[in-house]
């Protein structure tokens, strides 16, 4: 599934990211294979928080449909 | 042989404090050559330590991470530092990499161990220098911990060469990877000239990764470009991502072995984060942090203006009884510098404390959070975080704002940010809105300068609204923020920082207000002994007052506005020196608003009046060096008097709009 569609605070593995993610949104660690969990929206309901590799960072929820999670 | 030593690491780790309390001074404030992010330099002993811009990664996508790069790879640094945060080592660690990459002595320094130790983390320090090859000093900067430490290992690298040849080292990544790069090594090596041989495993890795300014560079000298080709033949596409992954691979291996991290810590930032970015609360909660800001920097600041009003109508008092009556010198003093200058002076409290108030805001960490609330606002306006965190500078000062768009990836978004920041109120706007405010409505002010500045906000949307729709169509650019744990300002940080924006201000007021206000207050005495009323001003106010003539606004209006077009602490100033012969018991706020309005008008109307002109005082041109720099930026002559003509007409109409709604005809 995108990772826009992970429900809240469920943990998920990065199994493929389009080549439209820029170098920059890759250096912040989002890499295949690394756990990755949706903790919630802003309250206009975009970006998203995530936390990856155990800090909080934002994305937009049209960077975060570019990037395949399975659940785990 | 001079010595020098760049300091890097990510955003908000702590390294202005390691800059600060290593080289024991605030540093020089300067720009990088040819462009304006900020340039800080110190002195460690005979070692000049350079202070790059706080970074991710060094893309060459963005404008900072371009500057840190090619300081290291042109400017030939002899030792890099990169600071680390103890706490969310995982994610420095890759900055780490890519500097190992470039294959220069290195140290780094492993700050903020304190707030790790605080959150039960363990690091093996020792270990974790072995697995990544070079020297690592932990410390607690803003408590001074490890400080002299790593002054010690920084000297050690300088003279030692075998510790110094040990951290240039390269970390090796997976067979396959290594395989490539070596490849791509020797296709390099066949071609290429000596100053791309000397970084050749750095510029092997970017040719893999695709880098465009690499290949820019490689291409423009002989058989670059097949150097370029023969690599593409081999590459699938993908090495951008693999090498990006394999790094956080050898990351998470030495994590491993290195880092212990109690498991589900509750943190006071994860509290802190349920309330400030609550799905109702949130928003709510950040209007009212915007309020309460602006309450404060009132309330505190009030009696600290009224006792410099105070000390310089003291100063008044004791020329005017020590000095002849009719002497030129007491009026340019009494009616210039105290009644003038003195005016703007009055308001350095406010300013400070407003700087006090930013500065702790971007300090404890909210404003990342605030860019996070709104970023859906932004991007509906086709604008990104960077463009609100511009905006939330522009209440400071609009000129460094519209140079911080500099950051900013995209053209289009980064035009219309510097097109729309001058609509957010700066701090010298503050002084008129007091001064009006406070006696308009005595009551209510903060509310009153409130409302100017969320109207100067929503007209800043609706004008990128329509910039980015109608004038620059694009992509926005994509959107990232770290939402960083909030650290609890410390006073001494605080402070510097405060004082850093404050000393702008004050070489503002110093020189470039100073020499309106002395120009002023000759106009004002011209022909020698004239009346106010026939003044060499009061004829250039006259001159102007019939384009303000719809607005209802007299010559002193009209001056007002004129000169405060150079900058707008000078509007505040002018007022001063005109009215400075009339006393009024309540002050110069009451004065200027009985001088405001051409034609008499009713006192219900009064308010509107005012009101309306604050508006304009928000919406037309900043000052002169806001244009300045708005022309720098967008190098368009075109685009600076888009800048100056979209004010002056929007902020005319309003004005005229508020004055029909208000009576002011009637």
């Amino acid at each position: 599934m995108k990772l826009s569609e992970l429900p809240f605070n469920t943990l998920a593995k990065i199994k493929s990211i389009d080549k439209k993610v820029t170098t920059r949104v890759v250096a912040m660690g989002i890499v295949l294979g690394t756990d990755i969990k949706v903790i919630r929206a802003s309250p206009l309901g975009d970006p998203l928080e995530l936390e990856v590799k155990n800090y909080n960072l934002s994305l937009r929820k049209s960077v975060c449909k570019l990037i395949e999670v399975e659940r785990i | 042989m001079s010595k020098t030593l760049a300091l890097i690491g990510n955003p908000n780790v702590g390294k202005t404090v390691v800059f600060n309390e290593l080289t024991g001074e605030m540093g020089h404030v300067a720009n990088w050559p040819g462009v304006t992010v900020e340039k800080k330099e110190g002195k460690m002993d005979d070692i000049n330590v350079v202070d790059l811009p706080g970074v991710y990664c060094l893309s060459p996508a963005a404008i900072d991470e371009l500057i840190a790069r090619n300081f290291i790879i042109k400017d030939n640094p002899n030792v890099i530092v990169d600071i680390l945060d103890a706490t969310n080592l995982e994610r420095n660690l890759y900055l780490a990499f890519l500097l190992k990459e470039l294959e220069v002595p290195i140290v780094f320094v492993l700050n903020l161990m304190d707030a790790a130790k605080d959150r039960g983390i363990k690091i093996d320090v020792q270990k974790l220098s072995e697995l990544i090859n070079a020297p690592i000093v932990p410390t607690a900067a803003i408590k001074g911990e490890g400080i002299d430490e790593a002054r010690e290992m920084i000297k050690k690298i300088f003279e030692d060469k075998k510790l110094a040849e040990k951290s240039t080292r390269p970390i090796k990544y997976s067979k396959e990877l290594e395989d490539k790069i070596n490849q791509t090594m020797e296709i390099l090596g066949e071609y290429t000239p000596k100053f791309l041989t000397e970084k050749r495993r750095w510029v092997a890795i970017k040719l893999l990764e695709g880098d465009k300014e690499v290949q820019k560079e490689l291409t423009s000298i002989s058989n670059g470009s097949k150097v370029i080709e023969e690599v593409k033949n081999f590459c699938t596409g993908t090495e951008e991502f693999d090498l990006a992954g394999e790094r956080y691979n050898k990351i998470g291996e030495i994590i491993k072995q290195t880092y212990i991290r109690k498991k589900d810590v509750v943190t006071i930032s994860d509290i802190l984060d349920k309330v400030f970015l609550h799905k109702y609360f949130g928003i709510p909660i950040f209007l009212l942090i915007m309020w309460g800001m602006f309450e404060f920097t009132f309330r505190v600041s009030a009696p600290l203006v009224t006792l410099v009003e105070y000390l310089l109508g003291l100063a008044g008092q004791v020329f005017e009884a020590i000095w002849p009556e009719d002497a030129w010198y007491l009026s340019f003093v009494n009616d210039g510098l105290i009644g003038g200058f003195g005016a703007v002076l009055g308001f350095v409290p406010l300013i400070f404390m407003m700087y006090l108030v930013l500065s702790f805001l971007e300090d404890s960490g909210y404003l990342s959070r605030a860019a996070f609330n709104m970023d859906r606002l932004m991007y509906k306006l086709g604008l990104h975080g960077r463009s609100f965190v511009s905006m939330i500078l522009g209440f400071g000062c609009n000129i460094p704002a519209v140079m911080s768009c500099r950051a900013i990836e995209s053209e289009e978004d980064r035009l219309t940010t510097i097109l729309v920041n001058q609509n957010i109120s700066c701090g010298a706007r503050l002084p008129v809105y007091i001064l009006l405010g406070a006696f308009m409505w005595p009551g209510a002010t903060g509310t009153i300068v409130f409302s100017l500045y969320l109207l100067g906000i929503v007209i800043a949307i609706l004008m990128a609204l329509f910039f980015r729709k109608v004038i620059f169509k694009g992509e926005a650019a994509p959107f990232m923020l770290e939402l960083g744990d909030y650290r609890m300002p410390t006073a001494k940080y605080t402070g510097i920082h405060m004082w850093e924006r404050g000393r702008e201000f004050i070489k503002k007021a110093g020189l470039i207000i100073f020499t309106v206000v002395v120009l002023l207050w000759l106009l004002q005495n011209l022909p020698w002994g004239t009346e106010p009323e026939n003044s060499a001003l009061a004829f250039i106010g006259k001159l102007f007052q019939p384009l303000f003539a719809p607005l209802n606004w007299s010559w002193i209006a009209a001056v007002g506005i004129i000169f405060g077009f150079l900058a707008k602490e000078v509007v505040v100033a002018a007022f001063g020196l005109i009215l400075s012969g009339q006393e009024d018991p309540e002050g110069l706020g009451s004065l200027v608003v009985g001088a405001l309005p051409a034609v008499g008008v009713a006192a219900a109307a009064l308010p509107a009046l005012v009101y309306g002109y604050l508006v304009f005082v928000l919406l037309y041109t900043p000052c002169i060096a806001h244009l300045g720099a708005v022309y720098k930026e967008t190098g368009s002559k075109k685009w600076t008097l888009v800048s100056a003509t979209y004010g002056i007409a929007l902020g005319y109409i309003l004005a005229l709009i508020i004055n029909l709604i208000g009576g002011v005809y009637f």
